[in-house]
């Protein structure tokens, strides 16, 4: 567990599903924060506390989102063709497929919480906050 | 307890026919007002897009299990790639899009005109109706809004038990009751209607027998039947034996320490009671016992004698020791309040 | 990889008999003494069976309410019989069916896929299952004296509180609650088994994929059923001691309890569906004789599901006036939880094109599956958009949705599954042409069942509902579900006839008969109590699709572990990445203790229902006795201190810290309780929300803050001493232990002891105000935490005191540490909010 970062780590399978509930926390508890403690007229740079604060986590989750993607897709690429070493009796071509397995396994993560990301935050931009 | 059951049934089945009459629609695809049309075409475009999906699905399915042929073509990560991640992201995304602009479009709470506000409580297991801003004083009623075509109704809705849901399918969606809270759904209403509405979350014994009419009407019809309303009945005609007989039973039964009968508020026996539901116009309703039976002088005695027998668990214990005849003359009397 | 063709030609020669003390050490006890057998294989088989048991008494109660449906003013049931049984259903199929049934399915499937003789905490599977048959049989006995719960499987405050003065919904509390404690102890048998005990080479890229699904699932229901046991503690204290946390008329909020319920709520759904979707993931390659294709994709898939199903809660409760933005929110993570289901069912479909499918009857199951879960998940995209779930919410639309989700998307892999394991199981096969009726039957029937129900919601029709008006236009579609129901019983029926019937008289099976290439299929049929005679060395997802003579070669103890030396039951615990061997596991031999102490928690748990406290507690204490005995025969003393595993391996007999098996059980059950605890702080928070001012208005009293300083000081000082646990440990110091335990005990109890003064002291009424009821709890619940920690520092003092010949004591002091220190960090936490908040705020 030492570094979450680290290629043979596991936990970076599940680095972007946790930036995402962090994400989606901030955002839900804001604004109902915001509702029921009426600061939800306050305005941010001349836009809605709520929406602009909203914007903003997004755009920051967005890009630990691409960061995560991109860091997951510089460890696949050297090892895209290493599939079928998962059948290897080889400990060392194995230990490629396994990087293989992590680095697409973080790389789609991100990718689809990029997706998530992207469903959670538009609604600022368009619905009344209470 | 079987006889008894069995009892009910014959009553509900012997009466309820009558009331197809004002059924009134409680169709969520049959919209009589502009939020529950837009919320209706945005669900036929739902079903549409979801059955040409299924259909696409299962055909992939099908085509794989009927026709195994290895040599199919498709890299299968490409086929996982666009049709279980690119495809649904996209569609979804529109999808998301579109239920933010949909749910803005039927949110009246900044439509210019000033609404008509309204307060609906819940109890188990009928809805108490206030008009509380009228200009000749509020209105209390039970069990049916009525309310002007086309203007904006802003309903409140807050409960003095447990939690229970309004519910107006062919006027909009559901707006939950909850104790300490007040929520707000405003409706509009296209063309006169009578509509049916029900209670929708679960509430105890008779959650089933928990309908609310709703009456839309003509601006200048509205007006006239808030005039009467908001008018005391006149007291029975000294003549009529058997209305004067239905009053006095009214009271002695003591009736009055859950009913108010607007003009009855004077003397021993007062109709001030605020457990059960306004009766000063009773008669001039479409149901009684919350949509249980239709109004009428027999249903009326019916419910008055055997309350638990039509609908178990209602707060109303039945009063099955009055005499026929004084039975006939309070739901005479009852009936002749329009 | 050879082609699954050779391996299909391949066949096994009949296993040679087993070295003897192996095959006696594993053989299970004859007669009543059965019943202290703790092996999978026997719990496993019982497990599924009490699951299949819920499953026929919640379809006697679906078919009592189509019945009393099928037409207006029906007449079997009264109202108050009817919201009974639609209630008791919704708990039974929940609760004690479709939970219990996939933690049962993975308790008897999962060593075998993974090459485990066992899980690594035998007695708990066993406790465990023991406490859901107990406490699900007195839950469902309520019906029988017609006292059952009545305000829904959700159970909201008030009509759950205030308005059911009756005992119907302690039934719910106390039953429901005590088995969802059962459930959190499986969560700690299978993930910490899933991460220790696999076959060698089996790293984490060639973990069967049922097992990445089981894991994801065990840590859902590690995060999802303690804010509801929290929410069950909560309501029955108001129900008991009125303290009135959903009170609104003394600043509760019924709201809260809809948060804590849904936030397990929703993830239940998936809790449900995940295993189902890896039996999926696993049978169908067989059918078309493929591996799966995008393995990644698939796991990638119920991974993100399993964070996701968390941030859709509140789509439970689109309707109850939340902020429209905050709708918005959960609209759209609901919409994203669609796109990983998305993804399975296209590598689903991919596999089958890859292949020939063969149309056995697990295989019709798996295509039903595919075809009525596909139509749910679409009708659950429709009610993730908030104004169309405006209209279908609570509706007989959501009816519809739901069965399709649950009984597609998980009845129907269930019947693949128990149709596919029979020869593992029973090592007969099933019967083909029973088989296919039972399909056709249940297949159409379900559908000509809630198919209806979509249109019946859209026409109006509310759920919970015991009798509607004959007008409105919904008498024929209830007719035609109601006929629909008796197809599908008729079904249900058919295909349990075939399971019971080939259980005892099918033919018997040939070794892998349906040649799939998962580990489990290497052992002889049925499979033994042994599991695998030697723990094999595998390369790949399909081990016997990889080496077809694998199977031999495990026979003839070939790979690891071939014998019992020392006549003990043992298992290999390997890395949790890489899988290499680390250490022999010492597994309990059959034992009465965790029949006992299930019966005596059934007991403490039953009686509280009728309010008789004082036996309640009586037998708490004795099922404590029990545990605590059961504790000290843990961590069996092995004679020789590393051994030669087979194959030049040597590997050690024991280990301690994070490399052991029991500190990863602690460290799960410290996060899972501290969902628990989140679920509170939660509470305290969201009840500033909605108040006014903080602390409420007419709240005069205060803590003292000079008080609430010499308390944390007590109990941070205790926490020193829990610190120094595991250095002392290291060096064999057990007086040192002892003495710190001592130490720990006497602050501890101080601090315990100041706390509650604190509480005393301050003259906050508990029953005043749900803000002095939260105040109360933040305090009690640390407290209660201390007293089993303080528990637990006893036994370990006792033990590492004596130092007992057979069994060690490492494991129990380094993990009272822990508990010690997640203890106190707690009544720091909760001592710091109840102080500070109310200035800050």
């Amino acid at each position: 567990m030492a570094n979450p970062l680290a290629a043979d780590n596991p936990i970076s399978i599940v680095l972007a599903p946790i930036v995402w509930s962090v994400y989606f926390l901030f955002v839900y508890v804001l604004n109902s924060v915001a509702c029921t403690k009426g600061f939800v007229g306050l305005t941010l740079f001349g836009f809605g506390i709520v929406p602009a604060t909203v914007v903003i986590a997004t755009l920051v989750t967005l890009a630990i989102m691409v960061w995560l993607a991109g860091l997951a897709w510089s460890r696949f690429a050297p090892v895209r063709d290493t599939d079928d070493h998962v059948h290897s009796a080889d400990p060392e071509l194995a230990r490629l497929a396994r990087r293989r397995f992590m680095a697409l396994a973080g790389l789609l993560q991100a990718g689809l919480h990029i997706l998530a990301t992207l469903y959670v935050g538009l609604p600022a931009l368009l619905v009344p906050e209470c | 307890m079987r006889t008894r059951a069995l009892g009910a049934v014959l009553v509900k089945g012997g009466l309820v026919g009558g009331l197809a009459g004002c059924g009134g629609t409680q169709s969520a695809l049959d919209p009589r007002g502009p939020a529950a049309a837009t919320i209706a075409d945005f669900s036929w475009i739902l079903f549409a897009g979801a059955a040409v999906i299924f259909i696409g699905t299962m055909a992939l399915a099908a085509y794989g299990v009927l026709l195994p042929d290895r040599t199919k073509g498709v890299p299968p990560i490409r086929f996982i790639l666009w049709g279980g991640l690119v495809f649904p992201g996209v569609t979804l995304l529109v999808l998301t899009v579109a239920t933010a602009m949909v749910g803005n479009a039927v949110d009246f709470r900044t439509h210019p005109e000033e609404p008509l506000r309204v307060t609906v409580v819940g109890n188990m297991f009928w809805w108490e109706v206030v008009y509380p801003d009228l200009p000749g004083g509020p209105l209390v009623t039970a069990n049916e809004l009525r309310i002007p075509v086309g203007r904006p109704v802003e309903v409140t809705v807050t409960t003095r038990d447990v939690i229970h849901s309004f519910w107006v399918p062919a006027l909009h969606g559901k707006m939950d009751l909850i104790p300490g809270r007040m929520n707000r759904i405003t409706l509009i209403a296209s063309e006169p209607a009578i509509l049916r509405g029900q209670c929708a979350e679960f509430c105890g014994e008779q959650h089933a027998w928990m309908a609310l009419f709703v009456v839309a009407l003509d601006p200048a019809e509205f007006d006239g039947w808030i005039a009467r309303q908001q008018a005391v009945p006149e007291p029975p005609d000294p003549a009529d034996e058997q209305l004067v007989r239905g009053r006095t039973a009214f009271l002695e039964a003591g009736c009055g320490t859950c009913h108010v009968i607007r003009g009855l508020a004077e003397g021993p026996y007062a109709a001030v009671g605020q457990l059960g539901p306004d009766l000063t116009h009773v008669g001039s309703r479409l149901s009684i016992g919350a949509g249980v039976l239709p109004n009428g002088v027999g249903p009326l005695a019916a419910w008055i004698a055997g309350v638990q027998d039509i609908k178990s668990g209602a707060r109303m214990p039945s009063y099955s020791t009055l005499d026929g005849e004084t039975l006939t003359a309070l739901a005479r009397y009852l009936e002749s309040l329009k | 990889m050879t082609s699954v063709e050779e391996a299909r030609a391949y066949e096994p020669p009949p296993p040679p008999p087993s070295p003897p003390k192996l095959a006696s050490v594993w053989a299970q006890p004859k007669g009543w003494r059965q019943l202290t057998e703790v092996n999978n294989t026997f719990i496993g088989v019982l497990y599924v069976g009490t699951g299949l048991m819920f499953l026929v008494l919640g379809g006697i109660l679906a078919l009592m309410i189509r019945w009393h449906l099928a037409q207006p003013g029906g007449t079997l049931l009264t109202a108050e019989q009817y919201n009974q049984v639609f209630t008791l259903h919704g708990t039974t199929m929940m609760f004690l069916f479709a939970v219990p049934i996939m933690e049962a399915s993975s308790v008897w499937l999962m060593p075998l896929q993974l090459g485990a003789r066992d899980l690594p905490f035998p007695r708990v599977s066993a406790y465990g299952f023991w406490c859901y048959l107990f406490g699900g049989l007195m839950a469902y006995s309520s019906i029988f004296f017609w006292v059952a719960p009545d305000s829904g499987w959700f159970l909201y405050p008030p009509l759950s509180t205030e308005y059911s003065p009756g005992i119907n919904n302690d039934f719910w509390l106390l039953g429901i609650g005590f088995i969802e404690i059962s459930a959190i102890a499986q969560v700690v048998e299978v993930v910490v088994g899933i991460m220790k005990t696999r076959a060698v080479g089996m790293s984490l890229d060639r973990l069967p994929i049922y097992s990445w699904y089981v894991l994801v699932t065990a840590l859902m229901i590690g995060f999802a059923f303690p804010p509801l046991i929290l929410g069950d503690i909560l309501m029955e204290i108001e129900r008991a001691v009125d303290w009135p946390f959903f009170d609104a008329a003394r600043g509760g909020d019924p709201i809260l309890w809809q948060h804590l319920f849904w936030f397990f709520g929703h993830p239940e759904v998936y809790i449900i569906f995940l295993p189902a979707a890896g039996l999926v993931s696993t049978i169908l390659p067989t059918f078309v004789q493929r591996p799966l294709v995008g393995y990644t994709w698939v796991v990638l898939a119920a991974v993100a599901t399993g964070f996701l199903s968390f941030g859709l809660w509140v789509h439970h409760m689109f309707t109850t006036g939340l902020p429209h933005l905050s709708l918005s929110f959960f609209s759209a993570a609901s919409m994203a939880v669609a796109i990983p289901s998305g993804i399975q069912v296209f590598c689903w479909i991919a596999t089958i094109w890859t292949g020939r499918p063969i149309l056995k009857v697990p295989f019709l199951y798996v295509l039903g599956f595919l075809f009525i879960f596909v139509a749910g998940g679409l009708t659950g995209v429709m009610v993730a958009a908030v104004p169309f779930d405006w209209q279908a919410h609570d509706s007989y639309f959501v009816v519809a949705h739901l069965h399709y989700v649950l009984i597609g998307g998980m009845v129907f892999p269930l019947f693949a599954a128990l149709v596919y394991y029979l020869p593992l199981a029973s090592g007969r096969m099933p019967n083909e042409t029973l088989g296919r009726w039972g399909f056709w039957l249940t297949f159409i029937g379900f559908n000509v069942t809630f198919f209806p129900m979509h249109i019946l919601g859209l026409k109006g029709m509310p759920r919970r509902v015991y009798d509607y008006p004959a007008e409105m236009g919904w008498n024929e579609l209830n007719l035609i579900a109601s006929l629909g129901a008796a197809m599908l019983a008729v079904g249900i029926v058919v295909f349990f006839t075939d399971l019971c019937w080939s259980w005892f008289r099918g033919p018997k099976a040939k070794r892998n008969p349906w040649n799939a290439g998962t580990l489990e299929w290497a052992t002889a049929l049925p499979s033994p109590d042994t599991g695998f005679r030697s723990i094999p060395e595998i390369t790949g997802h399909y081990p016997i699709w990889d080496d077809p003579t694998l199977p031999e070669k495990i026979d003839r103890g070939r790979f690891y572990m071939p014998d019992s030396p020392h006549g003990d039951r043992e298992t290999l615990r390997t890395g949790t990445v890489d899988a290499r061997p680390e250490q022999i596991l010492v597994l309990p031999k059959p034992t009465w203790l965790p029949l006992l102490a299930a019966v005596a928690t059934t007991v403490c748990f039953g009686v509280a229902i009728f309010k008789l406290y004082w036996t309640s507690l009586a037998a708490g204490l004795v099922g404590l006795a029990f545990i605590l005995i059961w504790m000290w025969r843990s961590e069996v003393r092995s004679p020789d201190e590393a051994r030669d595993i087979g194959l030049g391996v040597r590997v050690p007999t024991y280990s301690v810290g994070p490399r052991s098996h029991a500190w990863w059980a602690m460290v799960l059950l410290v996060v899972m309780d501290s969902t628990a605890y989140g679920g509170l702080v939660f509470a305290y928070l969201f009840i500033w929300t909605v108040s006014e001012s903080w602390p409420p208005a007419g709240i005069e009293a205060t803590l003292d803050g000079g008080l609430a300083l010499v308390t944390a000081a007590l109990i941070l000082a205790s926490s020193l001493p829990a610190a120094f646990l595991g250095n002392a440990d290291r060096h064999r110091r057990r007086h040192l232990i002892a003495l710190l335990l001592a130490a720990m005990l006497a602050l501890g109890i101080a601090g315990g002891w100041m706390s509650l003064a604190l509480l005393w002291d301050s003259g906050l009424d508990p029953k005043r105000h749900a803000y002095t009821a939260l105040v109360w709890m933040m305090v009690l619940f640390p407290l209660v935490h201390l007293g089993i920690g303080a528990v637990m520092a006893a036994f370990t003092l006792v033990k590492a005191w004596v130092d007992p010949p057979r069994y060690r004591w490492s494991h129990a002091a380094r993990n009272t540490g822990l508990w010690w220190q997640w203890s106190v960090a707690q009544m720091l936490f909760s001592l710091a909010v109840i102080v500070f908040y109310p200035d800050l705020a």
